[in-house]
């Protein structure tokens, strides 16, 4: 495979033929102009809205020049590759909208449910020229390229490298280098491109809400603090939702929102003005947020209850025995377009003022900054306390359940782990990591559990409702014996999940028995 | 991961024309192909412009000492890469020999590239020896040229017979005709009577190339005929040999099957 890999980069400076020539003359090379004139040249980098590409090590790039397209795949360690499209594709869209074969499949192992959305863009043109050794072989390419309304300044010079010709291309950098007014790049043509668009891979918005709480910082100060993380999700994401790029923007939200309820609800008290108001007064701030995040979650839930349906869908048909999985076509288009009449009562709701007076309170609620904040509890204290009671409350209420207990005892527990999970993550920077390492595996052991019994009596409950919903002329038998099967086995997965129960809760009660959650905040210091 | 390799005992018959052109043409079709010219002559190198060299020679690369890849140089086309000649080569004989499985190294060598080409194409040296039987283990498809003539044929026909004994993989067979001279009623009759040839694996191709100026200028112009002069009559010739060469090798626009 013919590596075309960006090599060293070359910064603004006067570039022309006969700067080249004689730089890289001087090396025993000739160059040659690949084109009588530069050619039109729009760049469009390819990543999804987490970097997934950036984090695996690979570059993706769509190449409009001269009329044709092709996508080049580069990685750290790996050879290039580079298919040609027929046309540009318009994105965001998802990895499979590229060209059949090895790049696509390259990056959708990748990207998985994410779309691609652009994340820089160059336009302007490019002069190729060829680097020539003594036998008129090209040993290296330049791409010359000049941004849009630079006139004949070069912006970037990119020696790009031939397989099995890497002396000749350092080789080349090096002259190129020493040319008067030429400097050496630091960044690649993406990073110079980002950077041009104001952004830059540090800019990634899954910021963990514990890394901005300290021990020693007021408590108030600290929760604060968690839930402008939380809002800066949310920020983030609700272009996404709005545009449905993919389901994951709002999935994301959607946590983001659930996650600042429950710190809210366990740990809104400590913010200023947070006290109950007496009866007939206005509700405080903090109040009006937790009202405002209890719209904002149901608004949600619809939506993304009906994007996990058709995420699943596939392998629940391929669990299907007695049916076949296109006798679930039917479904699935039902609940395409349960999704589509969903997304638009979301996209209304979301774009209404509502939603602008929801973030202002958040912002307002989010904004106390340690300095302002009263220094009565640290965060380690106050930490501890709230850990400690959540834990309680879990041990307490799991203990009560036995094989007779109504399913509503357990989604109750549920709620209550995961209570104790955001309380951990919150506070994650400041938990002993043996802490950490005993509770966490059996908590979300414990999750999953009450995950899957939940989850499968719900979505039970859900194909039942549809097949009740289905009208004559789309509820053919062999859709609704499927259905029927897939009910079925959800009812069995459930009750499997029964059964295991008691011992994942048993386990968990052992292996938590004698946590002490930040025990030296007994001795008033870390 | 298909492998072509163009193979006579006979030299000047057009081996490395064919296997320079039909590699071009893979690669232009969108098959990632590397071309590895394993004559010491090294015409396919000089054709594409490449240093005759790899580095520790022949030896190094059959005991891997030398890592395959690292002998690879991208031509000037999208597409196709290129194992130069080295002139060590004249000793791989030796270097095989000296291995466990001599007949099977060429293949194992190639293995581990069928995920980077879908193309492989061999430019053999004119000879019979261990060289040559390590590539028709390799290969699965040998492409033979021949001259018109009636010793040429023999020679097809000794090679066929070779071939129904070989003790190792043995690949389909399309012989084809090469530098043909119409105004040669010896060519005209050696072709009618070709027809005999054909059997079992064994398969003699339609097209013919025929001897044209053109593609001797291809050591001047040092670029394929299909590249330097796309439309040319010989140009034409050898996308009729490349059709054919991808019916018997099973490769389609997707990719080899």
């Amino acid at each position: 495979m013919s590596a075309r890999a960006p090599g060293l980069l070359v910064e603004r400076g006067c570039v022309d033929d006969t700067v080249l020539a004689t730089a890289l003359g001087a090396g025993g090379f000739t160059v040659r102009t690949a084109a009588t004139r530069p050619e039109p040249l729009r760049r469009s980098w390819l990543d999804t809205f987490d970097w997934r590409l950036h984090r695996a090590g690979l570059e993706l790039e769509q190449v409009e020049m001269n009329g044709e397209t092709s996508f080049e795949l580069r990685s750290i360690d790996g050879p290039e590759l580079s298919v040609p499209a027929a046309e540009p594709i318009d994105w965001p869209a998802q990895a499979d909208a590229l060209p059949a074969g090895l790049l696509r499949d390259r990056v959708a192992a990748v990207t998985g449910i994410r779309a691609l959305i652009t994340t820089a863009r160059f336009e302007g043109s490019r002069r190729t020229v060829r680097v020539l050794d003594d036998e008129d072989k090209t040993v290296a390419w330049l791409h010359v390229d000049t941004a849009a309304g630079e006139g004949s300044r070069a912006a970037l010079v990119t020696v790009s490298r031939l397989r099995g010709y890497d002396v000749e291309a350092d080789r080349a950098c090096t002259l190129l280098a020493a040319v008067d007014g030429v400097t050496a790049a630091t960044a690649s043509s993406y990073e110079h491109s980002l950077a041009a668009a104001g952004k830059d891979f540090d800019d990634i918005h899954h910021a963990r809400p514990g890394d901005a709480v300290t021990a020693d910082m007021p408590a108030s100060a600290a929760i604060a603090a968690v839930l402008r993380t939380f809002l800066t999700t949310v920020e983030a994401n609700l272009p996404g939702v709005l545009a449905d790029v993919d389901t994951e923007f709002l999935h994301d939200l959607r946590v983001a929102v659930r996650r600042a309820r429950t710190t809210v609800k366990l740990a809104g008290d400590i913010l200023p003005g947070a006290s109950s108001a007496p009866l007939g007064a206005p509700p405080s701030a903090v109040d009006r947020l937790a009202r405002d995040l209890k719209w904002l979650g149901d608004a949600t839930t619809p939506t993304r209850d009906l994007d996990v349906y058709l995420l699943g869908l596939p392998g629940l048909a391929e669990r299907l025995r007695a049916a076949r999985p296109e006798d679930l076509d039917a479904f699935h288009a039902q609940l395409a377009g349960y999704r589509a009449e969903a997304f638009a009562a979301l996209s209304a709701d979301l774009r209404s003022p509502r939603v602008a007076g929801v973030v202002a309170t958040w912002r307002a609620v989010s904004s106390l900054e340690p300095s302002e904040a009263s220094p009565s509890e640290t965060a380690l204290e106050f930490g501890a306390a709230r850990l400690r009671r959540a834990h309680r409350r879990v041990i307490r209420l799991g203990s009560t359940i036995t094989p007779f207990t109504p399913a509503g005892q357990l989604h109750a527990l549920r709620k209550r782990c995961k209570e104790l999970r955001y309380l951990i993550e919150i506070f994650e920077s400041i938990e002993p990591p043996r802490t950490r390492k005993r509770v966490l595996p059996v908590l979300k052991g414990l999750q999953e559990c009450l995950g899957e019994f939940q989850d499968s009596e719900v979505q039970a409950a859900a194909i039942r409702s549809f097949a009740g919903a289905m009208t004559a002329g789309t509820a053919r038998p062999p859709t609704l014996l499927a259905m029927g099967e897939l009910a079925g086995q959800l009812d069995r997965d459930q009750q499997r999940a029964r059964a295991r129960f008691a011992g994942i809760f048993a386990a968990f009660e052992k292996a938590t028995r004698d946590v002490h959650w930040y025990s030296k905040a007994r001795n008033g210091h870390r | 991961m298909k492998v072509l390799a163009t193979y006579n005992l006979k030299g000047g018959v057009g081996k490395t024309s064919a296997a320079v052109n039909l590699a071009h043409l893979a690669a232009r079709d969108g098959l990632p192909t590397l071309l590895w010219d394993l004559d010491p002559q090294g015409a396919a190198t000089f054709t594409f412009r490449i240093k005759p060299r790899v580095k520790g020679g022949s030896k190094a690369l059959v005991r891997r000492a030398t890592p395959l890849s690292r002998a690879i140089k991208a031509t000037d086309f999208d597409r196709l890469d290129l194992v130069p000649a080295d002139l060590s080569y004249r000793h791989m004989d030796l270097h095989l020999d000296a291995r466990k499985k001599p007949v099977r190294q060429l293949r194992r060598l190639l293995a581990p590239f069928a995920g980077e080409y879908d193309v492989v194409v061999l430019d053999c040296p004119p000879s019979i020896s261990l060289v040559s039987e390590s590539v028709m283990d390799a290969a699965d498809l040998l492409l033979v040229p021949l001259i018109p003539t009636p010793l040429s044929l023999r020679t097809f026909g000794q090679l066929t017979d070779f071939l129904a004994g070989f003790d190792g993989r043995a690949p389909r067979v399309l012989g084809f005709f090469s530098m043909v001279d119409r105004r040669k009623r010896l060519h005209n009759e050696a072709m009618a009577a070709s027809t005999s040839l054909a059997g079992g694996g064994v398969r003699i191709a339609s097209t013919s190339i025929p001897a044209l100026s053109i593609i001797e200028r291809m050591a001047v112009l040092r670029s394929p005929v299909t590249a330097s002069a796309p439309r040319s009559a010989a140009a034409h010739c050898y996308e009729a040999l490349w059709a054919e060469v991808r019916m018997h090798a099973s490769i389609r626009e997707d990719g080899p099957q």
